[in-house]
């Protein structure tokens, strides 16, 4: 027991756990902004173009729902595996953290236009018809009025998104990654190192913890709604 | 008010399809609305108003017929044409529908960055209407902070922000208390004299209609049923709906049985006659008020009264008299059941 | 024996065997044993006939992964399991506190060093990746093959649970890039080499035959990590169980081993 203890403190493990936060850090902030750069745009059009929208389209918005509840329900190991020449094509390898990161991308970003879709529809018709009474475009209504109005509700939603990505991270040894999961898994899970388990993955949840925190209370100081 | 037609809504029918078959929210109507007055369409719930004033800028669009803004045929315009045709017609909602995440200088600032005026500019021009509508020291509140009268206030200030020659009012004071509906109606009337802003005022209250409206269209059931002076239409209802409008609800004249009551109109006598108690000592008989509803506009009497008449003959003669030589407006009503 | 793929891979990559409770009355003609679906439960099938022929009935029940079949024995729900070569059985006993042991060696499963983007042993460009499993003795096992390769050097008793920072001298400095055992022969084309065992190998459609180097068949890995059939202790000698042996352990077995895998299972002489 002892010896397992100072394995889970030795230095070398130290070191191992600071690269992990680094690398876990890397890979939950590079796909957060891949994947709101492609989630963003793909929830505007799934709003807008809805039959309650401001610019309805009906075959736009079963197709694209379509396409993105069926990336939602792949089970994440298996889209990775499918996802690896796509991969190759991409990254130009197969293994490591940055061709970890594509199915992780490709998994967040439809979960995110889910999110970004439902708080834009949350803004009030009310508000958004006043604003097309006074001769805003389509155009203008989105940037003007749905995100600026949703920003509370985006805010929430970027906080549960990240910290879900957090939680996939883990899967990064799946083809060869690192970070704090990696190691939870490998050296914790694998190698029966209960301690290094539990350190690993507690410096995880704390990891966790501070996003969602800090999500959470940005989001209600940007709220203009409360008195 | 000048006798320029300013909106013109021609033959005018909306029909929606829906799942349960076809829906006539609107049908045949025709209304002249001249510049700088202050035209009222009054109905009950469902009865086709607020179809027809977000028809006015094309929020809806008219199945049939036209509707031409300051000389525009709206169907005629590309859909650039017709948002900046909306830039010159205003409205305000009786939720309000501000934005939340910006204060009231933002709010009134949005038409203005939507036609493309510079910041700085349409800065000082809000600060100038909020000043105007009473709010010059709540600029940076948000709408979180403002009570419904102020609310309201901001949308007014910020619907007349790109100088709009029309201001449509969906309902406007239906969410307010008495006193701040009052406040809110002053308010209007103050701009469209000031400002020589045309208002429609569309709503379900009758003493909004009274109050500022010059002109009024009554709908029912998507129709038309009656149009013309909101006096002559107050003192004299024709339609069903409009003696249903203008009577009071709810309320049965508990006259004498097989009495005869009387329907006395105040149209801007001066209130500080007497009229009732007057008639009461001068013609020596007792009457009952069954019904009051009279306000003090502009310090002038509005509103009407119902009074149970005796039951001698002579008495009501006496009364008939005294009310004639007043030039004082009434009309005999059968005991009738509301 | 091929190590688990993590618990979140399990359930979605392989079909589930059902798992239900199993007939394990010990004096009964009925056997139940629990393997992993290839080759195990396959060669079990051989043995089906032979044992009916001695009047057993030999149950199948197939299992993904490698805690449930261990549990199931030490319960009583399954009567032995077929799944696990003997280094792992010991560790599991030491950390589950489980009492099974070891009735025989069937087959070994060699592992093998497959070119990825490169070919060769001996020319291999410094830095280079190569691909090893990330679980503990599949990993161990790979690196020792590779360390009998001469690419780097182990530290002495590094033994079975030897991960790469037991690498006392490494002086090309070689990538070893420790990933999921079921993704490396799909990513052949990332890495430079990868150590892959034989059945991961026919199921990526390898041969045996092209693996540039393979654990010897009398080699310490061969006898070490050959897959054992295993019984709580005290059911060694039951009657059933000896049968199973038999039946495992006889010519039709072994030739039909050495047949269906091209080499990539090998029975145990």
């Amino acid at each position: 027991m002892n010896h397992e203890l100072s394995a889970a403190f030795s230095a070398a493990m130290l070191g191992e756990y600071g690269n992990g936060f680094a690398t876990t850090l890397y890979l939950v902030v590079v796909c957060s902004l891949v994947s709101y750069l492609i989630g963003v745009p793909l929830g505007v059009i799934l709003c807008v173009s809805d039959q309650n929208g401001i610019h309805p389209n009906a075959p736009l918005n079963r197709i694209l729902g379509t396409v993105v509840n069926i990336f939602r329900s792949i089970p994440f190991a298996i889209l990775l595996v499918v996802a690896l020449p796509f991969t190759k094509l991409l990254i130009g390898t197969k293994v490591g953290n940055n061709a970890f990161l594509v199915p992780l991308t490709l998994s967040a970003a439809p979960f995110i236009a889910r999110m970004v879709e439902s708080s834009l529809k949350e803004v009030d018709r009310g508000v958004i018809e006043a604003t097309q009474s006074m001769g805003s475009s389509n155009w203008q209504i989105i940037t003007k009025v749905l995100i600026p109005e949703a920003k509370p509700s985006l805010l929430v939603g970027a906080a549960i998104s990240v910290t879900t990505i957090l939680g996939y991270t883990p899967l990064a040894t799946l083809v060869g990654g690192g970070g704090l999961g990696a190691i939870a898994v490998q050296y914790g899970l694998y190698r029966f190192q209960n301690d290094i388990m539990y350190t690993s993955s507690i410096l995880l949840v704390i990891l966790v913890q501070i996003l969602q925190e800090a999500g959470m209370k940005l989001a209600g100081s940007v709220d203009k709604r409360a008195k | 008010m000048s006798e320029r037609e300013i909106v013109r809504i021609e033959n005018m029918s909306k029909v929606y399809h829906g799942a349960a078959g076809e829906v006539v929210a609107l049908k045949d109507i025709n209304i002249s609305v001249r510049e700088g007055e202050i035209f009222g369409i009054i109905g009950l719930s469902g009865a086709g108003k607020s179809t027809l004033v977000r028809c006015v800028n094309y929020l809806e669009k008219p199945t049939s017929g036209r509707v031409v803004v300051n000389g525009s045929d709206l169907s005629a315009l590309s859909n650039r044409e017709l948002l900046k045709a909306r830039q010159k017609i205003g409205m305000i909602f009786q939720e309000f529908n501000l934005l939340n995440q910006r204060n009231a200088l933002g709010n009134v600032c949005y038409p203005m960055e939507i036609a493309g005026v510079p910041r700085p500019a349409a800065r000082t021009r809000a600060a100038e209407l909020l000043d105007m509508v009473g709010l010059a020291d709540r600029a940076k509140a948000y709408p979180a902070q403002l009570s419904g009268g102020q609310k309201q206030r901001v949308a007014i200030a910020r619907a007349l922000a790109t100088s709009p020659k029309v201001l449509l009012c969906d309902e406007a004071t239906s969410a307010l208390d008495p006193t701040t509906t009052q406040s809110i109606l002053e308010l209007l009337q103050d701009i469209n004299r000031r400002l020589g802003v045309t208002i429609l005022v569309v709503t379900h209250e009758m003493r909004v209609i009274e109050q500022i409206c010059q002109r009024v269209a009554v709908i029912d059931q998507s129709h038309i049923v009656e149009m013309g002076d909101v006096k002559e239409i107050f003192v004299h209802p024709q339609s069903a709906i409009a003696k249903r409008l203008i009577f009071p609800q709810g309320q049965t004249p508990a006259g004498a049985p097989g009495g005869k009551t009387l329907r006395i109109v105040f149209d801007g006598l001066s209130a500080f006659e007497p009229v009732i108690s007057d008639m009461v000592l001068e013609c020596h008989v007792t009457v009952n008020i069954l019904y009051a509803n009279t306000r003090a506009v502009d310090g002038k009497a509005v509103g009407q009264m119902v009074i149970s008449l005796p039951g001698d003959e002579i008495s009501v003669d006496r009364i008939r008299a005294y009310l004639d030589e007043r030039k004082i407006y009434y009309k005999e009503e059968p005991f009738h059941e509301s | 024996m091929k190590k688990l793929i993590s618990i979140l891979l399990a359930a979605s990559l392989l079909t589930a065997g059902l798992i239900g409770c199993g007939e394990s009355s010990s004096e009964s003609k009925t056997i139940t044993v629990g393997a992993s679906a290839t080759p195990h439960a396959e060669i079990l099938k051989v043995a089906q006939p032979i044992l009916a022929k001695e009047g057993y009935t030999l149950n199948i029940k197939t299992y993904d992964d490698y805690v449930l079949p261990n549990t199931a024995t030490e319960d009583g729900d399954i009567d032995a399991n077929y799944f696990q070569h003997k280094p792992y059985l010991d560790s599991f006993n030491q950390k589950n506190n489980t009492h099974l042991v070891s009735v025989a060696a069937i087959h070994y499963e060699p592992y093998g060093i497959y070119a990825g983007t490169s070919s060769s042993l001996t020319a291999l460009p410094d830095g280079s990746k190569i691909a090893v499993p990330n679980d503990p003795t599949n990993e161990a096992r790979a690196l020792q093959l590779l360390a009998a390769q001469k690419l780097f050097a182990i530290r002495d008793g590094a033994g079975l649970s030897a991960t790469k920072n037991d690498i006392t001298s490494n002086p090309h400095n070689y990538d070893i890039v420790e990933m999921e055992a079921a993704v490396i022969p799909k990513s052949l084309d990332s890495v430079a080499l990868a150590v892959i065992n034989g059945n991961y190998a026919i199921g990526a459609g390898l041969k045996v035959s092209q693996a540039l180097a393979v654990e010897d068949k009398n080699s310490d890995a061969a006898k070490t990590y050959a897959n054992i059939i295993a019984v709580k202790k005290g059911n060694e000698n039951k009657p059933a169980v000896q049968a199973l042996v038999k039946a495992l352990q006889s010519q039709e077995v072994k030739d039909y081993i050495t047949k269906q895998y091209g080499g990539a299972v090998v029975p145990v002489s």
